[in-house]
């Protein structure tokens, strides 16, 4: 004779059938417990179908629509290309070669017999003062090197 | 003699027709015209505008996003409304929020709406957004969607991924619980917030 939650359910949204509706009235005048379980139900039911819509923002298909085109974009990520090391290692080949080729005497020039005087030259290179500011040169380009590849990156993590 | 212009409302499946065809218009009218639904099903789930706004606006991306692949043989609704229901139950798992801090704010922004004409009204949708808030994303999903647009059974079952006799069982068992929390929460007044 019990009328279970769903058939009161059924009942409330109106799809109860008859036979339903008939244990339905009985129990409503029987069963003071029905009453009581069946008026909280309602009572639920008629809150719930004066559930009103919300509405959004003003703006919200403008910021949707700004949303939508941002995603849409490509991500262009501009990473700076530097060829420094590259700078660098070609001037450290250039200062090899030109030292070998002096310091050997520059055969095939002299087989040429052309007359070179280089003499100015590898005097130069043989002062202290030149080969100093080359390796203060290349020591200082190398600490700009690790400062930019290593320590810069290290600190901003 | 004027000739009779019958307008007829645009479907959902032209306007996607639209938008796949290159007319970035139509994402606009899309969003006009589900915009409200949407945001008051993610508002009902994660319980404030804010994050409703967040949720709802996240749901049209991703459905926005997916619109290539959207099968046009079924309800359009029925798809984005999934969408909705999943990004705010996943909104919902990522930000635990006091409930208590929500029940303020919904509180604070029910009574500033409040006016001697509407004081009921407004009292209605107060406690009803609060005995939600008490309740399982589950449950309010089901709530809201019966309620609110009227769905039928089989198309909710489809939003929420269940079969449709499982759908009725949950919806029955979440309008039990709304009513227990609503008497836990009004005990006898319940009746007379609503007569």
């Amino acid at each position: 004779m019990n009328i279970t939650d769903e058939e009161i359910f059924d009942i409330l949204d109106g799809i109860a059938s008859e036979e339903l509706l008939q244990r339905h009235e009985r129990l409503l005048q029987e069963d003071e417990e029905y009453q009581l379980l069946f008026k909280e139900y309602a009572a639920t039911h008629a809150l719930l179908e004066d559930l009103p819509m919300e509405k959004t923002a003003v703006n919200f298909t403008d910021k949707l629509i700004d949303q939508w085109e941002l995603a849409q974009e490509p991500e262009v990520v501009l990473k700076p290309k530097s060829h420094l090391h590259l700078y660098f290692l070609a001037v450290m080949c250039a200062l090899i070669v030109l030292v070998v080729a002096l310091s050997s005497g520059m055969p095939s020039v002299q087989s040429v017999k052309v007359p070179l005087d280089f003499s100015v030259l590898t005097n130069m290179i043989h002062q202290k003062e030149l080969i100093n500011f080359m390796l203060i040169a290349n020591a200082l380009l190398a600490v700009f090197i690790l400062d930019k590849k290593v320590f810069k990156p290290y600190f901003r993590m | 003699m004027h000739p009779i212009v019958v307008k007829t409302l645009e479907s959902d499946i032209s306007i996607i027709e639209r938008i796949l065809a290159g007319d970035k218009a139509g994402y606009r009218d899309l969003a006009n015209r589900h915009k409200d639904y949407a945001f008051t099903v993610a508002y009902k789930i994660v319980g404030t505008r804010e994050d409703a706004e967040e949720v709802a606006q996240d749901a049209f991306i991703q459905a926005f996003q997916a619109l290539p692949q959207f099968n046009k043989e079924s309800k359009f609704t029925t798809w984005f409304y999934r969408i909705v229901f999943n990004t705010a139950l996943m909104f919902k798992r990522k930000n635990r929020i006091q409930t208590d801090d929500i029940e303020a704010s919904q509180s604070a922004q029910a009574a500033s709406a409040d006016t001697s004409d509407g004081m009921k009204s407004a009292e209605q949708k107060r406690y009803i957004q609060m005995a939600l808030n008490h309740l399982s994303p589950d449950d309010v999903t089901m709530i809201t969607l019966f309620y609110l647009k009227e769905q039928s059974l089989e198309e909710i079952a489809q939003i929420v991924g269940i079969s449709a006799d499982t759908a009725k069982v949950k919806l029955c068992r979440a309008r039990k619980r709304l009513a227990e929390e609503m008497k836990r929460l009004l005990g006898n007044e319940l009746h007379s917030l609503v007569y």
